[in-house]
């Protein structure tokens, strides 16, 4: 079940960053249908193949929020909006990840990461974040949270929770989008709206 | 509305359910238990290989019903693609020991085709054996970068074929920058522990708990200002045990350990001990005697000189033994285990990575060295 969770997982990422490359050159529905219909056809004809391999050998494991949010912010060019995210709050969570991050990676004694792995660090993490969800509307991270408690505890993908509702990528990701909102003050930009 | 705090509470249920499923886990050791050889003091050098295409480095031993297996990693240069694990079968009859032809039992495209979820391995390094699962081993990958970048793969051999493989989650860099070289410590509750160390710009020791499957279950770090990698550990009761580090750090050249009370769930700082350390690792492991033997690099410089050390007050001090190689090239990565009669297992590599070499010795020998 890893296995299919993770080339799902790869499609639905892989399908969103070609889908924003070709936004620059295409509209965006036409765009967002041939990036997951490529991505699609990629990991179904060649899940062995190096391509696949080399893209889930660099990201896996992929866990839950982040093809949660790659599938929200996709599926809003189909007009299937959900409420965004605020600059703070992107901001917020971006801080909160790279002290994580540094954490874990030995800068400080004390290790966040391993609490991941059992039940009441897990358990903290998700009622906290779901807590959140709730107040601030976001149905897709709180379905998200609840995905990722479900595959965590049926073994499928990463044994550590924390895995499971983050993701290298949004080191990324959520600047780019915050700056991308701050500099639109007036008129949203729909690229980052979710 | 509704709905959230239909999730909400889904998400309740699920935090709950966990503490059933995955509860934290109990650390204390399994100390093992060894017999006592009490036989006279003999060594005999039972292994000696050059690697017919450049490498051979950082053996382990794979202990089996009838005699033990060495493995290493052999290709015409560290972390290269051609790299394979090779494996040499070791069985004693009334002539002696007597050891099979080397032969690869792992090589990159053999476990790129056994990962799950499927993806492409670049080449692999240090491998041991999991303990829990006879015959199956826990191999360093990469799959991208160098060994900064390696995972730790759990490879479930179905005869001598690579099954299936899985990476090990280790780190929330995407299972980045873990390696493995010294072999597991059991625990009680058989959720055995895996030493491993952390290589990313901060570097140090860890150790990981593995249920059968090969599931990371919990994690506990050796953590300091000095940079301690590759911990050798060893059992003295089910709470405390030693890991001796090699020294990462430029800073220092002596040897570092690190202690722990309470069954491996916490480590003290690393430190210093009084023994020079040119950033190499060690092997060591407890006597029946309760003290403990290890072998080392006697030089802060240079790594051609290997000999044990026998320590009496669980790895704080110790007192220099044997010289086993002296000039002969760099001799590196010692490994070490038990036969069931109680005799002892060396092997390193040799000539600057081109060999591996393999000992069997009585404790008596050993001990008075």
């Amino acid at each position: 079940m890893t296995a299919v969770y993770e080339l799902a997982s790869a499609a639905v990422l892989l399908g969103w960053l070609i889908s924003r490359v070709l936004r620059l050159v295409m509209q965006a529905r036409q765009a967002t249908l041939t990036g997951f219909g490529l991505a699609a056809l990629v990991v179904v004809l060649s899940y062995t193949g190096f391509m696949t391999g080399m893209f889930i050998g660099l990201l896996a494991p992929f866990g839950v929020m982040v093809p949660a949010l790659a599938l929200q912010n996709s599926a809003r060019v189909f007009g299937l909006n959900t409420r965004g995210y605020s600059v703070m709050e992107m901001l917020g969570f971006w801080v909160f990840y790279l002290a994580f991050l540094t954490a874990s990676a030995g800068v400080l004694d004390w290790d966040p990461y391993r609490f991941g792995y059992a039940a009441p660090g897990a358990a903290i993490a998700a009622l906290a974040l779901s807590a959140y969800a709730v107040w601030r509307g976001h149905v897709v991270v709180l379905a998200a949270v609840v995905l990722a408690q479900l595959l965590w505890l049926a073994d499928i993908g990463s044994s550590n929770f924390y895995d499971q509702i983050s993701h290298v990528l949004l080191v990324f990701i959520l600047p780019v989008c915050a700056l991308r909102r701050a500099a639109q003050k007036t008129k949203p930009d729909p690229n980052c709206e979710n | 509305m509704k709905g959230k705090l239909t999730l909400l509470a889904l998400s309740g249920l699920l935090a709950g359910l966990g503490f059933f499923q995955r509860p934290p886990l109990e650390w204390r050791f399994a100390v093992p238990v060894v017999v006592s050889d009490a036989g006279q003091a003999t060594f005999q050098t039972v292994f000696d290989y050059q690697s017919p295409t450049g490498t051979a480095h950082a053996p382990a031993i794979d202990l089996t019903e009838d005699g033990f297996d060495l493995i290493w990693f052999d290709g015409v240069r560290e972390s290269s693609n051609d790299v394979r694990i090779f494996r040499a079968q070791l069985r004693e009859d009334a002539n002696g020991w007597q050891a099979s032809t080397p032969v690869p039992v792992l090589s990159r495209q053999s476990i790129t085709a056994a990962m799950t979820p499927p993806q492409t391995v670049l080449t692999l390094g240090n491998t041991v054996e999991f303990d829990r699962n006879p015959g199956d081993y826990l191999a360093t990958i990469v799959s991208v970068g160098g060994w900064a970048m390696s995972s730790v793969a759990a490879v479930d051999m179905v005869g001598d074929v690579a099954g299936q493989a899985r990476k090990l989650s280790l780190s929330p860099l995407l299972n980045r920058s873990y390696l493995v070289k010294s072999p597991m410590v059991a625990f009680e509750d058989g959720y055995d522990g895996l030493p491993v160390y952390f290589e990313l710009g901060n570097v140090f020791g860890a150790l990981a708990r593995l249920d059968k499957n090969g599931r990371v279950r919990a994690k506990s770090r050796m953590v300091g200002e000095l940079d301690g990698i590759q911990p050798a550990l060893v059992v003295t009761d089910p709470l405390n045990a030693v890991a001796l580090l090699r020294n990462f750090d430029d800073t220092s050249d002596r040897l570092l350990a690190s202690w722990t009370v309470d069954g491996g769930k916490s480590w003290t700082t690393p430190e210093a001990l009084s023994l020079p350390n040119p950033n190499a690792p060690v092997a060591a492991l407890r006597l029946p005697d309760a003290r403990i033997l290890m072998v080392f690099n006697d030089d802060p410089s240079r790594a051609d000189k290997l000999r044990l050390a026998l320590s009496e007050d669980g790895g704080r001090t110790w007192i220099k033994g044997a010289v086993l190689e002296d000039g002969g090239g760099a001799a590196r990565y010692p490994a070490m285990r038990y036969l069931p009669d109680g005799r002892i297992v060396l092997t390193y590599s040799v000539e600057g990575k081109t060999g591996i070499r393999a000992h069997v010795f009585t404790q008596s020998w050993a001990a008075g060295g």
